[in-house]
């Protein structure tokens, strides 16, 4: 976001990041295996067994989504990354016009008080182990008690309070907690696999069964097969990849090759990751019949104290710098506000939406729908990067034709994505099945309406 | 200073090695439940001091932590 850092990092928001200031490969593999151990990995794994996807798809499915996501990273997002060697929001702005991107980026920071505020919800199992209450069940839509209730608030008006005070410190504490996150996430998964207690992949895959049938009441149904768990996997970035929200990032990379640095954060974070929970997730059914998933709760039983801290934390410094982001998109929005006061806003939303725990269990669903909404903008500035000479339209077309309003941008977005919600809420068709679809017509529309509206400039 | 960045280590390897322990040696759920607790104190104590302070390189302020 514009402004945003108090880092050294900010200082090519609106101008090509110049050669002495890229980086080699290493600095990527490092960001990108920190950034994806989240809190967000801990609810992913469980709703994947919940969702009745089979031991073997779960391990084929994320393979093969991976893999895609990193090939997205690799040949969609870093050559152009490499070459604009733009921010995102500075190449949208010459494309879609300032009014337009201030608009895509409000949109970012609601979907990143929701995202938030199921992080909120995490941490807060996990803190509320000690009063030991009763966490809301796997179906729970609205809290289950004042405690939690209280737990949530206060967790996120310390949240709220840290982020307003600046990005700096927590990322710092981030960038501290993250190699010891992920060696957590793999001793709960290893763990988790000797409660299991299965000597081979059959003795495995018959205790994942009966989890799922355990968890679905008796019944065994796939409600996610292989192409949504590949789909989701692919896709649960897409805002990043294909939506080219990291040509912030990858705009330091001396060259596209560091595109395949994603391939740390896809297979630390959302392989072992996801399956270490999913792990837990299956030992905590078979040790107690309990199918909720509950992050505090499972990684208590996978790692002690240690699993507990590592919720609170992987929580805490996923739910802080969205808040911070959110808080950001919200002060651009509004001229004169103080940021402060609108990462309290961005923080207050994000706490009320943790309080309900169906953010938090439908994060699969939130996470594609927010792909849905947010990738069709990668597509714009693909179309806008390609096709522009090849279709004869005007390329940068705000920029060159003064615009703050790209109507042919405008139009090429939300017509996919009006579709596509409508596909999802009231046809009930999955969000990750509508990502894909929506980044292609995009790109069609954008070209097809820059060439209808725009008059062509040089 | 030099120790830290060895200490911190340490504290990694206690929070791995006990898990992988507790899988092929039957090493016992408490004292791997213990030994990664002390691990993480290390690891957050050691590493601090000298991860903490170091600039960060890059543009992470469109990450969205999935």
């Amino acid at each position: 976001m514009p402004g945003s850092k108090n880092t050294s990092t900010n200082e090519y928001e609106r101008s090509p990041v110049p050669a002495d200031a890229q980086k080699g490969p290493g600095k990527f593999w490092g960001m990108y295996a920190g950034e994806h151990a989240a809190g967000t990995e801990f609810m992913i794994g469980p709703l994947f067994l919940l969702n009745g996807v089979t031991l073997q798809n779960i391990f084929l499915g994320l393979l093969v989504g991976n893999l895609l996501a990193v090939l997205s990273w690799r040949y969609v997002c870093a050559p152009i990354a490499t070459k604009a060697r733009m921010t995102l929001y500075f190449h949208l702005e010459k494309i879609a016009g300032v009014k337009l991107v201030k608009f895509y980026n409000l949109a970012n920071g609601v979907l990143f008080c929701f995202l938030a505020g199921a992080m909120i919800t995490v941490s807060a199992t996990a803190v509320g182990i000690p009063f030991q209450i009763e966490m809301p069940g796997f179906d729970a839509i609205y809290p289950n008690s004042a405690t939690f209730v209280i737990i949530v608030l206060a967790v996120g008006a310390v949240i709220a309070l840290v982020a307003a005070r600046g990005y700096d410190m927590v990322a710092r504490f981030a960038n501290v907690a993250s190699p010891w996150m992920v060696l957590v996430f793999l001793a709960c998964g290893l763990i988790a696999l000797k409660q299991i207690d299965a000597a081979n992949w059959d003795g495995l895959n018959e205790v994942w069964t009966q989890s799922i049938t355990v968890a679905q009441g008796g019944k065994d149904i796939p409600v996610m097969g292989f192409w949504s768990v590949a789909l989701f996997a692919w896709f649960c970035n897409a805002a990043m990849h294909i939506g080219m929200a990291d040509l912030s990032v990858l705009r330091y990379a001396r060259k596209p090759s560091s595109g395949w640095a994603s391939a740390s954060g896809m297979f630390v974070g959302h392989y072992m990751a996801w399956i270490s929970a999913a792990f837990m997730l299956a030992a905590q059914i078979k040790l107690s019949g309990n199918t909720t998933p509950n992050p505090g709760i499972m990684a208590a039983n996978a790692a002690g104290i240690a699993g507990i801290v590592c919720v609170v934390v992987a929580g805490w410094t996923t739910a802080n710098p969205t808040i911070y982001r959110a808080g950001l998109a919200f002060q651009a929005m509004i001229p004169g506000s103080s940021r402060t006061t609108m990462t309290l806003v961005a923080g207050m939303i994000a706490t009320i939406a943790g309080i309900f725990p169906a953010f938090a269990f439908k994060l699969l669903d939130f996470v594609g729908f927010y792909g849905t909404v947010l990738a069709p903008m990668g597509a714009v500035i693909f179309a806008d990067w390609y096709f522009a000479r090849r279709a004869n339209f005007t390329p940068f077309a705000a920029e060159k034709s003064r615009m703050s309003i790209n109507p042919s941008v405008l139009l090429a977005w939300l017509i996919p994505v009006a579709i596509a919600v409508y596909f999802i809420k009231f046809i009930g068709i999955s969000s990750w099945f509508c990502i894909l679809p929506c980044w292609i017509a995009t790109a069609i529309l954008h070209v097809v309406f820059s060439k209808i509206l725009i008059k062509k400039r040089n | 200073m030099k120790i830290l960045p060895l200490l911190s280590l340490i504290g990694l390897a206690l929070t791995i090695t006990p898990a992988f322990s507790h899988l092929l040696f039957d090493l016992s759920e408490q004292t791997t439940f213990t030994l990664m607790a002390v691990g993480m104190v290390i690891w957050f104590a050691a590493a601090t001091p000298w991860l903490a302070p170091k600039k960060e390189d890059l543009d992470t302020s469109t990450q969205d932590h999935i």
